[in-house]
């Protein structure tokens, strides 16, 4: 949540940790309130504070919380996974995909042979009661999965030595992040979903 | 160490490609993208800090994650690769209620067919 802070009350956690004024108007100010300090350590450490100033200078104002939030959890992903930071929490995610896709599919091939198989060969039944069959749903969407790294790699794989901690979104309740998702501000397009 | 054989990093910096740079293992010169994205992301000395606190053998993987999230970054400035994990946990969650359905579809299923081979038996 963005707050502000001023040198009317206590500076923000960035001019804190960076030992300056936090004036009026300070870029980190509304994203790094002096009660969260180490989200701005995280930050500084793996992106460094000139690095951010730009990232944020570049985009719109509506924009800054989300791109100040998303840089915090990267950061503290890099922190606590020096090697696969983020990367390795994806890379665990196309996993759990990729079995639930199995899952699904082996769920929805039973489904089928229910269907098929409803009546035994041979029998001679008073018509029976059709099964609702509208109620299967055997095909659920195959799930695209999404690719990183090089092309016709596939998954980027760590070691399977990996143990990915939990991440919680830094958006609040709704897992998809808010704002335009198509409007990447002066940088270019969204979409990093597929590299 | 002659100009022509300086890696990517070197390059882009304008400096001499000592015999022992941090970046030449995993920077070639072949692909000035990579590095251009990491500077522009995070800068060329955390990288280099990023890299010279890890052991050797890890420093490669470590390369080519940190490519991995400055390229996300470059080409989605507000939520870089994190988008993805965002997707990522949002098909889990559709692909767990799915199969909660098809599970239950299946008990019922299940229940039916049995129902059925009681009556066939009785006949």
């Amino acid at each position: 949540m963005a707050s502000s802070s001023n040198s009317y009350n206590s500076p923000c956690a960035a001019c804190k940790f960076l030992r300056r004024k936090c004036v009026p108007g300070c870029i980190f100010a509304p994203y790094f309130p002096p009660e969260e300090p180490q989200k701005f350590v995280n930050v500084h450490k793996i992106f460094g504070a000139s690095n951010v100033t730009k990232l944020l200078n570049d985009l719109l104002p509506h924009q800054r919380e989300d791109a100040v939030n998303s840089l915090a959890y990267e950061a503290e992903a890099r922190v606590r996974d020096p090697v696969y930071g983020c990367v390795g929490a994806i890379s665990f995610l196309q996993r759990q995909v990729h079995r639930l896709q199995k899952e699904l599919d082996s769920a929805n091939a039973d489904l089928i042979r229910y269907a098929c198989n409803e009546i035994p060969p041979g029998s001679q039944l008073p018509a029976p009661a059709p099964l609702s069959v509208s109620s299967i749903h055997p095909v659920i969407p195959r799930q695209r999965p999404i690719r990183i790294g090089n092309e016709g790699e596939g998954f980027y794989q760590p070691p399977s030595s990996y143990t990915h901690p939990s991440y919680i979104l830094p958006w609040n309740d709704n897992p998809s992040p808010s704002g335009d998702i198509n409007h990447g501000g002066g940088g270019g397009g969204g979409g990093g979903g597929n590299m | 160490m002659s100009t022509s054989s300086r890696c990517a990093a070197c390059r882009h910096l304008r400096r001499r490609c000592p015999s022992d740079c941090i970046f030449a293992p995993y920077f070639p010169a072949n692909d000035p993208h990579r590095f251009a994205c990491v500077h522009k992301i995070y800068g060329s000395s955390k990288v280099g800090n990023m890299l010279q606190d890890l052991p050797v053998e890890l420093r490669a993987e470590a390369a080519d994650a940190i490519c991995i999230e400055a390229e996300c970054r470059v080409q989605d400035p507000v939520y870089g690769c994190v988008r993805m994990i965002s997707l990522l946990q949002q098909q889990i969650h559709n692909a767990e209620s799915q199969l909660v359905k098809a599970r239950a579809e299946i008990a019922v299923l299940g229940s039916h067919a049995q129902e059925l081979r009681h009556h066939v038996q009785d006949i």
